[in-house]
């Protein structure tokens, strides 16, 4: 129950598009945050985020009772208008997958029902929370604020500004004109999975050519204002099949890709154009927030933000001193930002003006716990390293030097889309094979993506080009290191940093200095925990279960070190080979506009 | 202003008029006027698939991509066709698979064995197809992929999980307008119609499969256990119209007054009224009624135990797999008209005892057969078969006789999972008794099987995990019903009283347990904070665990009785802090008096509205023992607007999403315990 924080508790939910959330703060401190999918291992949960919010507010100490407002983050009623407009003109649109699909009243229904929450209910436009989610979070004492995505309600793109305690949007474009939905319908073309597969796209970019480029260009009109239309000819997004007509095909001259077939180099060329107009059209939407806005400072959020090569440039390039993006930019974060416009609404004052530092705000499990858990498994070699924490990280470090793939799994769980060291697989960035083997034996996912690096803060500027703190790994930079680190580098010697320190990373970083103690490498390979298709892992069980169904050498579940060769013989026979149910709620044919 | 700027704003003007629970409902019911039916997609024909096989020249062989379904079909790797041989096909669900006995016995083994002591028969194989939850549809599906094993025969025991239907939208709204004119009552009955029409299809289905195949079909209506399975507590009764819910409950209490006194006649008039009132949409009505009429009307006692056993099946709420009598009648109807042969085990049961309503001698739990009853299902089903495949006429009774008995290893296993099946189910202690002590009477070695249970169900370790699970799941047997990838099956339930039980049981053949069990669960259970919202501390069913079942799921535990139970561990007994967060649901009232007992003895009285709110309470030591303690909620008996939740779930229903029909007596979003000394650190 309610400690005595002052100020109200206020409940942030993202939910029924895809990858619902909850946040919670309190008195304007972000307490804890968490995403639907981790509970239910529902791959982009959609649901009213009932599991989420128990346990976060249960980490928090709070309860039901003590909420005094939950701000749902986006308006239903404006997005009622644009589905039935997308219906057009068969009012109300009755194709299967819009039945029951337009109802403005199920946030409130289910906040009431579902939730149990019968108090105040703030509405907090789509990309307002995601610009608050950027622009409260960021620290600053004013901003540019500008936000990309898909669609939210209409807008696919905001500008905005924000000052001290106020934030407001001062100009938008709106759907059918999305650089998101750009983005993921040649995603699809590519054959990849909508919502999941930018990533990819974004990846396999630096091994193309731009030789489509000028094609690309003719899907979008990039104004000298910075705004921008799509030509909707090559656009059908009420397909359930794909987003792209007949007339894209033709006009790109690259036929689709039928998903999991050969990756070939003409899409690699798609993908690297794709990403090149991207950039370009992230460059002249941050130019027109600095003719809006003219502060030093930008704030980007939503989907778009993701895309870090992009952001990279507008980091490097764009009109901005500082630039800061909500490591949680997609619709998840949005219940960041719905709950500190609430807290502005009812306080008049902004949150905490702090810039966010730390992404671990979901549900940890207490050491003790896990030892409860292992003990059940009788007498095993799992190796105990409680209130050892020194011998601990030797022990890891001397198997990541030896070359194994370790699941880690400590600490509070990380929220958003990255892996931060909470819930990673790890692993030595220097072995030449190490991005093929973690890839096809571990992920279980194409041969081409790249993975991350986590580095000592201290360290990062020997390594790389970067000279700030990149603490959410949002940016890519050019890999400068002595070390010949294949496992990280990009084909375009890129790489996507997470820079670690001991005081916003504790053991993490202890774990990545012992590694430089024996390697003089003062960097790990840090991808997240979970096999392709299912959401990384929250629970023991969970990591477990990840551990036996791929090639990872080594477990580390808090204190305790569990090596392959520890493993019961009858839990190998049972999962080894078996995948995770793959469970989704969400189209990935398709962005879901519904 | 051009047409596009228009369609702007009367899409604009729209969302706003219609955003509200009416304009949510208007949109659902112009989309499904405006819904063609969509065409039914094909029959998976001209694949290799035959269940989770893919078929060779000679044989099927287990599909590796499939592994997740490999639990609910015969746990074969390969199944030879050979070319010489004669082909029965059997077809059906989990009471064909032999749930319990499978793999060392199954209801194609039983037919083999069965066929094989009939002369000019044993060249006959039995392909086993039935399959574990199969619905109506992958019984077709099925039937569909055996034609291509060129079957000689087909044999169907299926029915139990037809109540399973995927509702159409307009199945939904035809509900809607029922529940809004009837009730949850009306709304039960137009469902038995549904189930009892797709059942007359998937019949007809079956039969012209079977036709085209030239394989006659022998039908096997399936039995339920009348005499011993009781609906558990907390499917008590559906909203009622009006206050309707408050007297029934009343008269609930009533009538069981009546019959804890003996006096039935009263108890039945009582039961009678509750029946009237309810419409016949709650089965503890009728099984009062049955269990008020069983010393002197036994015939009308019976016909309302089929009545509470029909009754429990609506789409409002989940129960145990069951046939409806109408279904049974149907299949007798179909049976007729195609010319299937038949195995009416309504009959062939209460013939082979004495007249009797089926229990516990043919039943392991509400429908899945013991060894005595596969035995006697598979001898008559082969006995029809005879004359069809070319053999002389031999009889049921012929062929049950030289039937062998099973291992006593065997059915000792099948009594412990059986116990453990019933007690998650809801089973009374006597019958979990039953079970345990049959099983340790077969073979006394099964206790180490006992003891197991009581050590991986007891940890907070995942089954799969713990030692104890390992070495138990030796057993093909146990393997195949706690499935190590079932997290419903294998998921921890807060089952003291079967694990009670089964200390005693132990404890009564010389098996030192008690100590060792107290000592187990108190390390794993008594912590410095418990959280008795988890379903080990609350829930002691599958149906009882949080966010299963039927309807909106919540972020709070809803009360589904007048009272709820929690089970707190506790070491050493010292003053505890009980910590709430609670609230009653909107009523007659907006506050009424709440009741907590610890262990039987009452603790306090607590006024409670319908705001949550915070509640700290002391539960003294001198309530606490060391182990296991009950903490109960008594929630009020309050008038709920019935009307409001009965229109509020045809609402639902019309937006596509099934409400549940019983109401909640108490919501609860937490509840702690911490030792009153950790609570100060």
């Amino acid at each position: 129950m309610r400690n005595n924080t002052e100020g109200p508790v206020v409940v942030g939910v993202s939910a029924h598009f895809h990858d619902s959330a909850v946040a919670v703060l309190v008195g304007g401190e972000l307490v804890g945050a968490a995403h639907e999918e981790r509970f239910t291992r529902v791959k982009q949960d959609p649901d009213i985020p009932r599991e989420a919010l128990r346990h976060t507010l249960r980490e928090a100490g709070l309860t039901l009772a003590d909420v005094d407002c939950v701000a749902y983050y986006e308006d239903p009623v404006k997005k009622l208008d644009r589905q039935l407009w997308m219906g057009l003109p068969q009012v109300p649109d009755s194709r299967p997958d819009a039945l029951f699909r337009l109802d403005a009243d199920r946030p409130f229904r289910d906040i009431r029902e579902a939730l149990g929450f019968d108090g105040r209910v703030e509405i907090v436009d789509h990309h307002l929370s995601h610009a608050a989610s950027a622009y409260y979070f960021s620290g600053f004492a004013d901003s540019a604020v500008l936000t990309v995505d898909a669609v939210g309600e209409w807008a696919t793109t905001t500008w905005g500004r924000g000052d001290g305690d106020h934030l407001e949007l001062i100009g938008e474009t709106r759907f059918p004109h999305s650089l998101g939905l750009l983005y993921s319908t040649i995603t699809g073309h590519l054959g990849f999975e909508v919502n999941e597969g930018e990533y990819k796209v974004m990846g396999l970019a630096p091994y193309g050519e731009p030789r489509f480029a000028d094609r690309v260009r003719k899907l979008i009109d990039v104004t000298a204002d910075g705004t921008f239309e799509l030509d909707l000819a090559y656009f059908d997004f009420r397909n359930p099949q794909g987003m792209g007509t007949e007339k894209l095909t033709e006009l790109l001259g690259v036929p689709p890709r039928v998903p999991e077939s050969e990756i070939e180099q003409i899409h690699c060329d798609l993908a690297r154009s794709l990403q090149l107009v991207t950039e370009e059209t992230l460059l002249a939407l941050a130019a027109r927030a600095k003719r809006l806005v003219p502060s030093d400072n930008l704030c980007m959020a939503g989907g778009v933000a993701l895309n870090v090569v992009a952001t990279r440039r507008v980091v490097e390039e764009g009109p901005f001193k500082n630039v800061f993006v909500q490591p949680a930019a997609g619709d998840a974060g949005g219940s960041l930002g719905a709950a500190a416009v609430a807290h502005q609404r009812i306080t008049g004052r902004r949150i905490t003006a702090r810039r966010m530092r730390s992404a671990l705000l979901g549900p940890a499990t207490p050491a003790d716990e896990v030892a409860r858990t292992l003990k059940g498994a009788g007498a095993r070699d799992f190796l105990d390293f409680r209130d050892r924490e020194g011998d601990l990280l030797a022990a890891v470090a001397d198997r990541l030097a030896a070359g194994k793939v370790i699941g880690w799994y400590h600490g509070r769980m990380e929220f958003g889309p990255r892996a931060l060291g909470s819930r990673s697989i790890l692993a030595d960035p220097r072995g030449a094979d190490m991005r093929d083997r973690i890839n096809a034996s571990v992920k279980m996912r194409e041969a081409f993506r790249p993975f991350a690096p986590a580095v000592l803060a201290e360290k990062a500027g020997e390594h790389f080009r970067l000279d700030h703190p990149s603490p959410f790994m949002l940016e890519t930079c050019e890999v400068t290191s002595p070390l010949d680190l294949p496992a990280i580098t990009h084909v375009d010697r890129s790489a996507r940093v997470q820079t670690v320190t001991e005081e916003d990373n504790g053991r993490f970083y202890r774990l990545i200095r012992a590694f430089e103690e024996r390697t003089d490498c003062p960097i790990v390979l840090n991808t997240s925990f979970n096999l392709r298709g299912e959401p990384i892992v929250r629970t023991p069980e969970d990591a477990l279960l990840c551990f036996l169904r791929s090639s990872i050498d080594c477990l580390v579940l808090e204190d305790f070190v569990i090596d392959r060769a520890a493993l019961p013989t009858a839990w190998r026979i049972w999962f080894e080979g078996t995948r995770p149910p793959r469970t989704s709620a969400v189209s990935d044919s398709v962005y879901t506009l519904l | 202003m051009n047409t596009d700027d228009l369609n702007r704003t009367y899409t604009r003007r729209l969302s706003e008029l219609l955003s509200s629970a009416d304009g949510a409902a208007t949109l659902a019911l112009l989309q499904k006027l405006q819904r063609a039916h969509a065409p039914e997609p094909d029959a998976d024909a001209g694949t290799d698939t035959v269940g989770v096989w893919r078929r060779t020249g000679t044989e099927l062989v287990r599909d590796a991509g499939r592994r997740e379904e490999w639990r609910y079909w015969a746990d074969l790797e390969r199944v030879p066709l050979p070319v010489d041989r004669r082909r029965v096909v059997l077809l059906g669900e989990s009471a064909a698979r032999g749930y319990f006995f499978d793999p060392a016995h199954n209801l194609a083994t039983l037919l083999g064995e069965a066929l094989g002591r009939i002369s000019g028969l044993s060249d006959v194989q039995v392909v086993d197809l039935a399959r574990t939850n199969a619905t109506h549809v992958d019984l077709e599906a099925t039937a569909h992929q055996a034609v291509a094993l060129a079957p000689d025969a087909l044999v169907v025991l299926a029915g139990n999980n037809w109540h399973n239907l995927d509702l159409t939208p307009a199945q939904m709204q035809l509900l809607a307008e029922e529940l809004r004119s009837g009730g949850f009552g009306a709304a039960r009955t137009l469902f038995h119609r549904l189930v009892v029409e797709q059942a007359g299809r998937t019949l007809d289905a079956l039969a012209a499969t079977a036709h085209a195949a030239g394989a006659p079909i022998t039908l096997v209506v399936p039995e339920f256990n009348l005499a011993d399975w009781q609906d558990e507590r907390s499917l008590v009764c559906p909203v009622l119209p009006g206050e309707d819910s408050r007297v029934w409950l009343e008269l609930r209490a009533q009538a069981q007054l009546h019959l804890a006194r003996g006096e039935h006649e009263q108890g039945a008039a009582v039961a009678e009224r509750m029946r009237r009132l309810d419409g016949g949409s709650s089965h503890v009505s009728a099984r009062l009624l049955a269990d008020a009429l069983a010393g002197h009307r036994p015939a009308e006692a019976e016909q309302a135990l089929v009545t509470a056993k029909d009754t429990v099946v609506s789409p409002f709420t989940l129960h145990s797999p069951r046939v409806l009598a109408a279904v049974q009648d149907e299949m007798r109807r179909k049976a007729d008209e195609h010319g299937f042969l038949l195995v009416d085990l309504p009959k062939l049961l209460r013939a082979a005892d004495g007249d009797r309503a089926p229990g516990r001698r043919f039943f392991m739990d509400y429908c899945h057969l013991t060894f005595e009853g596969l035995a006697l299902t598979a001898a008559a089903a082969a006995a029809r078969l005879a004359d069809q495949l070319g053999a002389p006429a031999t009889t049921t009774e012929e062929l049950l006789s030289a039937q062998t008995r099973p291992a006593s290893a065997t059915l000792a296993v099948a009594h412990f999972l059986a116990a453990v099946h019933n007690s998650h189910y809801g089973q009374p202690a006597h019958i979990l008794r039953h079970h345990l002590d049959e099983a340790l009477a077969q073979d006394p070695a099964v206790a180490v099987h006992l003891e197991n249970y009581l050590d991986y169900q007891t940890r907070v370790t995942p089954h799969w995990m713990c030692a104890s699970y390992e070495k138990s799941a030796q057993v093909p047997e146990l393997a195949r019903y706690l499935v190590v990838s079932d997290t419903r099956l294998t998921g921890k339930l807060a089952d003291h009283d079967l694990r009670e039980e089964m200390v005693r049981a132990l404890e009564s053949t010389g098996v030192p347990t008690a100590k060792r069990y107290e000592d187990l669960l108190v390390a794993e259970h008594a912590r410095a904070e418990s959280d008795l919202l988890v379903d080990v501390a609350q829930a002691a069913t599958f149906r009882e665990r949080r966010g299963s079942g039927v309807g909106t799921r919540t972020a709070f535990l809803r009360a589904a009785d007048l009272t709820s139970e929690f089970h707190l561990v506790v070491d050493e007994p010292t003053d505890t802090e009980l910590r709430l967060t609670w609230r009653l649901p909107a009523g007659e009232t907006d506050a009424d008096t709440v009741h907590v007992a610890v262990n039987g003895t009452a603790l306090a009285a607590q006024r409670l509205g319908t705001a949550w709110q915070n509640t700290e309470l002391t539960l003294p030591a001198a309530l606490l023992r060391r182990g296991r303690n009950v903490i109960t909620i008594g929630w009020p008996l309050r008038a709920v607007d019935g009307d409001r939740l009965v229109e509020d779930a045809a609402a639902a229903l019309e937006r596509g999403t099934t409400p549940s029909g019983f109401p909640a007596y108490g919501h609860l979003f937490a509840c702690t315990a911490r030792p009153l000394a950790a609570t100060r650190d």
